[in-house]
């Protein structure tokens, strides 16, 4: 009968309830019984009767509380006023430990919810667990889209798993005309009609509904700050309005889009003709049968119409909608992605600054509580256990926790926008007010208590109480220690942060201004230039050049504009090549990005119709060292398959970020060409705004597709490096709220310490010590400290930076300087921050020192 | 007058552990009750029984030995004192005489109406 023992928690609960002096007698009895009803009813009931008995006998035979028949309100009371009291009395501390308090629940309480923001993407939907977005690989490259061929083959045969499916394109910037007014809208999604969109996708409509929306040809579901701006007051529902060309008919107004879904939009067009996309973002709702796999391989192998090369993929991938965000980053994404080992990166450094601000608690109280051992005693000796001090110590961090958390919900409010902002989030504001929000930092909170009150309070309820009421015993070497050694996990953690954010300003410093291979300084760009034409792109040309400021107006690719590589061949070889970045460009675009080269292109001035020029890159890889004579197969075995002779070759630029190498590179530059895609527009940076002004009044008067798209070519790029530009704000804050904090932490070891050798520098200047030894004498021990510190903190530091660096193609080398640099900052504002009461001390008369009392 | 009443459920008790004088113990006191009566009976109860009849003095406890088959767990034995007995016999006593009174009228059969 060894294997039915009652269950271990309803004994806990007869134990902890029963008089002890009664445990014995009936245990023994109620394991029979259970004993008995497990072999004659099963072990659901005999657990069930055993509840039952435990609880009768239980209630019948409590624990008798004689012993701590004190009055616990009135107790209370008085605890909370002495806790009061100390706070108000003490109040320079109370402020160093509110400030430090704020400043770090503050920093916990916005990361959390950035991290938490970063994690919740797409989880609202229907059914995200089982939703799939479609990608695609053509040639070398996957795209977040699914090419046409595939996504029509997909509606045509409904796959018995899929249990709804939606698609959608993206449409650049359009204008959309309500009435005689005009607005440029770059968010604009085109999907089909009598789409699945909304059974897919979760919104909340206003207007209309989800199961009526988008159901007829020509309509169009808008955002409510949309329908605002349109109509303003008046019901959006039925309005028609003409996007771009089209008459669409509004079937529906929806909440704006939260900030955490990949896929925003301010209108979504149902359109019963697609005008010609060439491929969808598609998304699949499958059913828990499904075998992805399976589904996949079916749809790779399927016949499938009008399938020409183009749109022939080469492999295919199920994304889980919530994992989108975080995990892809393809060619194309909808919404820059996250990064989730920066999310972590971030929440790591958040944790640490939490354990800083614990830690800043426990070495304070400490220290403070070092002049509060006599009451302390005193109260001890009276009778109160260390329950009574326990909940003493507790109160006292609960109010200030209290106190501070409500500080620093009411600072993360205040912050919370600029902070989304640099992060690059349009985080929603009632998302700080969520109920779960709310619960994860009220946690935050409850462990900060705990961690924080639980030490000291330990330490003050426990031991002889008559040690606290004798003459000041030293405090032991070993509590000491523990503080000396919080106190060097803070500076570690410091220097780390400094150095860490100094070599990361560093890496983005050198990407954005560094050897990129072409000047970015005062260049216009002009995007999605198709909407001009080819025609009307020389009468903008031949307009700005009449102005003396513009240099140079160029058309081709802008570096960073999104592309993908083609195949090339060299012409008498077999090997096709897959990766080389192709495009077409006029004969002004190496003067308008200052890019030199070699080869007679670079060298004549009358230039054939066709040139084909290939980078210093391109050369390398195909081993050549003379171009002349070399002809390059562009797309060879298509329809498009050119062949061409290299007539130059131009020195390497960074068409990519610095995250990647160069790539080989193809130019075919002509006089005209047949298609714009960027312009650009070189010029003196004194007359910016005017050119600017001309720029957009030439822009309308030409007529265009679409609104101008233009903005300068170096804060163009300065988006590639975003997500770093991010990393290094959040390092620099943390660097200086770590900074604070450690400051605060000094605070505390210094009054400590000073408060345990008063006698000794008193006994010091009587016999003679100077202000300066006695100086010396007080903070050596910190500059040991923090050179320990700064060892420790180069280590880690240089072996985290040198990973994070081997992400770049090009990046720096660490400088052992910045560590020596990070450390002697760290040293100089200790000295100050130490120096405010040393010096006072040092100075201070040595009679008031060593008076008694 | 407390120390000397006897209650139904009392004295059933009491009777059970004298009838099984020194092997009484909470689960064969149970059992014994539960079957002779037929009625349900809670531990809680027992043992409020129990400790109110030790109190008065009327029974005894002491600890059996650690056997196997309750997994080490001691059995606390009960056994009637004098003044148990005494107090038995006197509610039997106080019984017997009302019975007497009674008898007759109770025995005939107009008593159910």
């Amino acid at each position: 009968m060894s294997d039915c023992h009652p269950p271990a928690w309803i004994t806990t609960i007869l134990r902890k309830f029963c008089d002890p002096n009664f445990f014995e007698d009936v245990h023994g009895d109620l394991g029979e019984l259970y004993n008995e009803d497990y072999v004659r009813k099963g072990k659901n009931a005999a657990d069930f009767n055993y509840l039952l008995r435990v609880m009768d006998v239980a209630l019948r035979f409590k624990k008798s509380n004689k012993s701590k028949r004190i009055n616990n309100w009135a107790m209370f009371k008085s605890n909370l006023l002495f806790s009061f009291r100390y706070l108000v009395k003490q109040k320079f501390f109370t402020l160093v430990n509110v400030t430090s308090l704020v400043l770090g629940l503050t920093i916990v309480a916005l990361v959390t919810l950035y991290v938490r923001h970063e994690l919740s993407y797409d989880k609202h939907h229907h059914d995200s667990q089982n939703t799939y977005r479609l990608v695609s690989k053509r040639g070398e490259n996957w795209f977040a889209f699914l090419s046409i061929p595939y996504s029509n083959h997909l509606v045509k045969n409904r796959y018995p798993e899929v249990v709804r499916m939606a698609r959608f394109r993206r449409t650049p910037g359009r204008y959309v005309h309500f009435e005689d007014q005009v607005f440029p809208e770059d968010n604009i999604l085109i999907t089909d009609s009598k789409t699945e969109f909304f059974e897919v996708f979760k919104h909340d409509f206003l207007e209309g509904s989800a199961e009526s929306a988008l159901a007829g040809p020509n309509t169009v579901v808008i955002t409510e700050s949309t329908a605002q701006k349109y109509f303003g007051a008046e019901t959006a529902l039925g309005k028609l309005i003409q996007v771009d060309s089209i008459l669409v008919k509004v079937d529906g107004v929806i909440k704006d889009v939260p900030s955490n879904s990949h896929i925003g939009f301010d209108l979504l067009v149902g359109h019963s003709g697609w005008v010609q996309p060439t491929s969808a973002a598609t998304y699949l709702v499958l059913n828990e049968k499904a075998q992805i796999e399976d589904i996949k391989n079916r749809i790779l192998t399927a016949t499938i119409d009008e399938l020409t090369p183009p749109y022939k993929i080469s492999d295919l991938d199920f994304q889980n909608l919530p994992d989108i965000h975080l995990t892809s980053n393809l060619t194309f994404e909808l919404l820059p992605p996250g990064n989730l080992n920066y999310v972590l990166m971030v929440a790591a450094i958040a944790g640490l600054v939490l354990i800083i601000t614990i830690f800043n608690y426990v070495n304070l109280s400490i220290a403070l509580n070092n002049n509060r051992r006599r009451e302390i005693g005193t109260r001890r000796v009276l009778g109160a256990n260390g329950q009574t001090i326990t909940g003493q110590f507790m109160i006292e961090a609960t109010i200030l926790v209290l106190i501070s958390f409500l500080a620093a919900i009411l600072l993360t409010r205040i912050l919370m926008p600029s902070f989304a902002l640099s992060m690059g989030l349009n985080m929603d504001h009632d998302f700080l007010f969520s109920t779960t929000s709310l619960l994860w930092l009220a946690v935050i909170g409850l462990v900060t208590v705990m961690t924080a009150g639980f030490y000291p309070a330990m330490r003050m309820s426990k031991g002889n109480a008559l040690n606290f009421l004798r003459k000041k015993k030293a405090i032991s070497a070993v509590r000491f220690g523990i503080r000396k050694g919080l106190v060097l996990a803070q500076f570690v953690m410091l220097i780390s942060l400094l150095a860490a954010t100094l070599i990361l300003d560093e890496q983005l410093g050198f990407m954005m201004t560094g050897n990129s291979g072409f000047k970015t300084e005062g260049i216009l760009k002009v995007g999605e230039a198709w909407k001009l034409g080819p025609d009307r792109f020389q009468t903008l040309k031949t307009e700005l050049l009449k102005h003396p400021g513009v240099i140079t107006v160029a058309d081709g690719y802008a570096p960073a504009d999104a592309i993908y590589p083609l195949p090339y061949q060299l012409l008498g070889r077999e090997t096709v090549y897959e990766d080389a970045i192709i495009f077409g460009v006029d004969h002004d675009y190496f003067q308008a990005l200052s890019i030199k080269g070699r080869g007679e292109y670079f060298q004549e001035e009358e230039h054939p119709r066709v040139s084909l020029l290939v980078n210093q890159t391109m050369m390398d890889k195909l081993a050549l060292q003379d171009h002349s004579q070399q002809t390059i197969v562009t797309s060879p075995g298509q329809p498009r398959e050119r062949q061409r002779e290299i007539r130059g070759v131009f020195d390497d630029f960074n068409y990519f970020s610095m995250h990647q190498e160069i790539p080989p590179m193809i130019l075919i530059a002509r006089e005209t060409r047949g298609y714009v895609t960027s312009i650009l527009i070189k010029i003196k940076m004194e007359e910016a705004q005017d050119i600017i002004a001309s720029l957009e009044d030439t822009w309308i008067n030409l007529d265009p597709m679409g609104p101008i798209n233009h903005r300068f070519l170096d804060d163009d790029l300065q988006k590639l490096y975003e997500k770093e530009s991010q990393l290094a704000a959040m390092g620099t804050n943390l660097s200086i709220v770590a900074l604070a904090l450690a400051s605060i932490g000094l605070i505390g070891l210094t009054t400590f310490m000073l408060s345990v050798r008063i006698k000794e520098i008193g006994v010091r200047k009587v016999l003679g010590a100077k202000v300066s030894t006695l100086f010396w004498l007080l903070i050596h021990g910190f500059v040991s400290i923090i050179g320990i510190a700064t060892l420790i903190a180069s280590g880690l530091t240089w072996f985290l930076m040198e990973s994070w660096l081997n992400n770049f193609a090009y990046r720096i080398e660490i400088n052992p300087v910045l560590f020596l640099f990070a450390g002697l900052l760290t040293l100089i504002i200790a000295i100050v921050v130490i120096s405010y009461r040393t010096i006072k001390a040092a100075t201070a008369n040595p009679v008031q020192a060593l008076r008694y009392e | 007058m407390k120390g000397t009443n006897l209650g139904e459920f009392e004295e059933l008790v009491l009777l059970t552990i004298a009838a099984f004088n020194e092997k009484a113990y909470g689960v064969l006191i149970k059992h014994q009750i539960e079957e002779r009566t037929g009625r349900k009976v809670s531990m809680g109860a027992m043992y409020s029984a129990l400790s109110r009849l030790e109190e008065k003095d009327f029974i005894s406890s002491f600890w059996g030995e650690a056997t196997r088959e309750r997994g080490g767990k001691r059995k606390k034995f009960f056994k009637v004192e004098a003044s148990g007995r005494a107090a038995l016999i006197e509610a039997k006593k106080i019984r017997d005489d009302l019975w007497t009174l009674s008898g007759d009228l109770l025995l005939s059969p107009n008593i159910s109406k």
